[in-house]
């Protein structure tokens, strides 16, 4: 199957790579308000769209990281409610998981992916009560009527169970994409360098 | 310019496509991700089974005995309500709609539900399971429909004793349990009273049952407090009812009369029968509490018209806080520091017994319990 798709056009493969990526994230989208049997805990489901930043990050640039988080973030704020934003939680986990990768500390493999997830779900749902938390005063929109007790007891529940479901499904989401996007890297990469070499 | 021109070659998709991605990101978050609820509900469809067979399935005799007793006592009660001349707003048309998803978001207690404003559901429209009243829809596809659960913690909504009237709100403690904040000091409540939504909550119509007293707390500051277990089995619901909202319809009506005519201009259909002291008296205050309640500064109160206003018809609401449905509650501050954790566990379908609501006074004009987080 996957060597078909190494026989097209890199411009064709290109287009069906970005058809892919973008097909997985709506995906995610659509498993986001399901509540299927063994992906909920506590009332609370895995974070899905930051299994999939964390998965499109580890091996890009932390702007390329920041900008699916943000872009992701700004698509679940209109599934929800935009304020607080999902955006800044997203991108700081996508530019981060980014950084983590280059320095090389942390081998590539199910069990690092799974590592990374359950600290950046932590690390998300922190940023978010932050968020809830610096709103608090202002006393203007629907997020005033969480008092500060809430919001940290929520916390706790939330982060610990999305951290722990978000860990578990991550290989489920991030060994058929990372497969995906090393194929087309090992067919377009090389053409690519050529198509330098000859320009030089 | 060279130097420029080389980085588009370089660049320039990368540009092109980045902008792309954050464009359809803004458009899907505008459109509040119809697309993705539409697409998500086509998928489901197959899943879920016509809620129409769920209603018209046959109870037990006992069930049956009781549903018959319900009708001939609705009958009942239009005749004296004819014979009152008491006008009901609550119109019983209602759209049975299935549960196809929960919240998309930790945050936020909310279900989607399969219809949406081609069955003519609109923001605003009460939700309610067996048992209760359930939540509010806040955002409307063209078929599906956000549900806002009374469980959130942002959702207020003003409740009474059914029993005592004694008046409070609740807020959202997640799972099946709210926490009921007393506007009195000395509230006359039991454990297992029945608590309906009160004639002065904006978002809901009164006499909704939402729920039945678990347990009192007296010593909470700055008012009592009290667990209610919610009456609809709010974690797994699979259908519910929508039916239209009288009170958002009214602020609608209104907020167009003021538009039409000059601001201060009088509301000629309804009327206030209760004076405030008569109102207070009812709910079985104590006279102290009533000084106390009157005696609060003119931004907390809940408008309650004077003697000589209640003859006339009561204020036009302010358009703003009347006319925006999906926002509950613009000035409310909490002021309890610390907070039992949130219950979880789940409860069984039959355990509180909904009962039918009683006739309640017109309220003497549509303010909002809810805003005033104080009280």
């Amino acid at each position: 199957m996957i060597n078909n798709f190494t026989k097209l056009e890199p411009r064709t493969l290109q287009t069906v790579n970005w058809a892919v990526t973008v097909g997985s994230v709506f995906v995610c989208l659509l498993i986001l308000p399901m509540r299927l049997p063994g992906m909920e805990l506590l009332s609370v489901s895995p974070n899905w769209l930051l299994i999939w930043v964390v998965a499109w990050s580890v091996k890009r640039t932390g702007f390329e990281g920041a900008i699916a988080g943000l872009v992701l973030g700004l698509i679940q704020d209109g599934m929800t409610y935009p304020d607080p934003t999902h955006a800044i939680s997203l991108a700081i986990v996508g530019f981060l998981t980014a950084r983590l990768q280059k320095q090389r500390y942390i081998r590539e493999d199910f069990i690092s992916i799974s590592l990374i997830v359950f600290g950046m779900a932590i690390l998300a749902a922190t940023v978010t009560a932050i968020q809830f938390s610096w709103h608090n005063p202002a006393a203007s929109t629907e997020m005033a009527n969480r008092t500060l007790g809430e919001i940290w007891t929520n916390h706790q529940r939330i982060a610990l169970s999305s951290a722990i479901l978000s860990s578990l499904w991550a290989p489920a989401l991030y060994y058929p994409l990372n497969r995906w996007w090393e194929m087309v890297e090992t067919v377009v990469q090389p053409q690519q360098n050529t198509l330098k070499n000859q320009s030089f | 310019m060279y130097a420029l021109r080389r980085w588009w070659d370089r660049n320039g998709v990368k540009l092109g496509l980045i902008s792309l991605a954050v464009g359809s990101a803004l458009l899907l978050r505008q459109t509040q991700g119809a697309l993705v609820f539409e697409t998500y509900r086509w998928l489901t469809q197959p899943f879920f089974r016509d809620p129409a067979q769920l209603t018209t399935q046959a109870g037990t005799p006992r069930e049956r005995e009781l549903e018959q007793r319900l009708v001939e006592l609705e009958s009942q009660n239009q005749e004296l309500q004819k014979l009152l001349k008491y006008v009901d707003k609550r119109s019983d048309k209602g759209v049975t709609a299935p549960v196809i998803g929960r919240s998309s978001d930790h945050w936020w207690q909310e279900i989607i539900l399969s219809r949406g404003s081609d069955d003519g559901i609109q923001p605003g429209f009460i939700v309610s399971g067996i048992g209760g009243v359930v939540g509010r829809v806040v955002e409307v596809t063209s078929h599906t429909s956000r549900v806002l659960l009374i469980s959130d913690p942002s959702s207020k909504v003003g409740v009474t004793v059914s029993r005592s009237r004694n008046m409070g709100y609740i807020r959202g403690q997640s799972a099946n349990r709210v926490i009921m904040v007393f506007v009195d000091k000395v509230p006359d409540v039991r454990k297992g009273d029945v608590i309906t939504t009160s004639s002065l909550s904006r978002l809901f119509p009164s006499g909704l049952p939402v729920g039945v007293v678990e347990s009192i707390s007296f010593n909470k500051s700055p008012a009592p407090e009290a667990v209610i277990e919610l009456s609809a089995p709010i974690s797994h619901l699979e259908w519910v009812i929508v039916s239209p909202n009288p009170k958002v319809a009214e602020a609608k009506a209104a907020e167009e009369k003021a538009d039409a005519q000059e601001p201060e201009a009088p509301k000629g259909s309804e009327t206030a029968p209760a004076t405030p002291q008569n109102q207070l008296t009812e709910y079985n205050l104590p006279q102290e509490s009533i000084q106390q309640f009157q005696n609060r500064p003119e931004a907390e109160l809940p408008a309650i018209p004077s003697p000589e206003q209640s003859a006339a018809p009561p204020p036009t609401p302010k358009p703003e806080t009347e006319a925006t449905p999906s926002i509950v509650a613009p000035e409310a501050t909490s002021s309890t520091p610390s907070d039992p954790p949130p219950a979880e566990d789940p409860v069984p379908a039959e355990t509180a017994p909904a009962l039918p609501a009683p006739i309640e006074a017109v309220p003497p004009s549509p303010t909002a319990l809810e805003g005033s987080g104080n009280l």
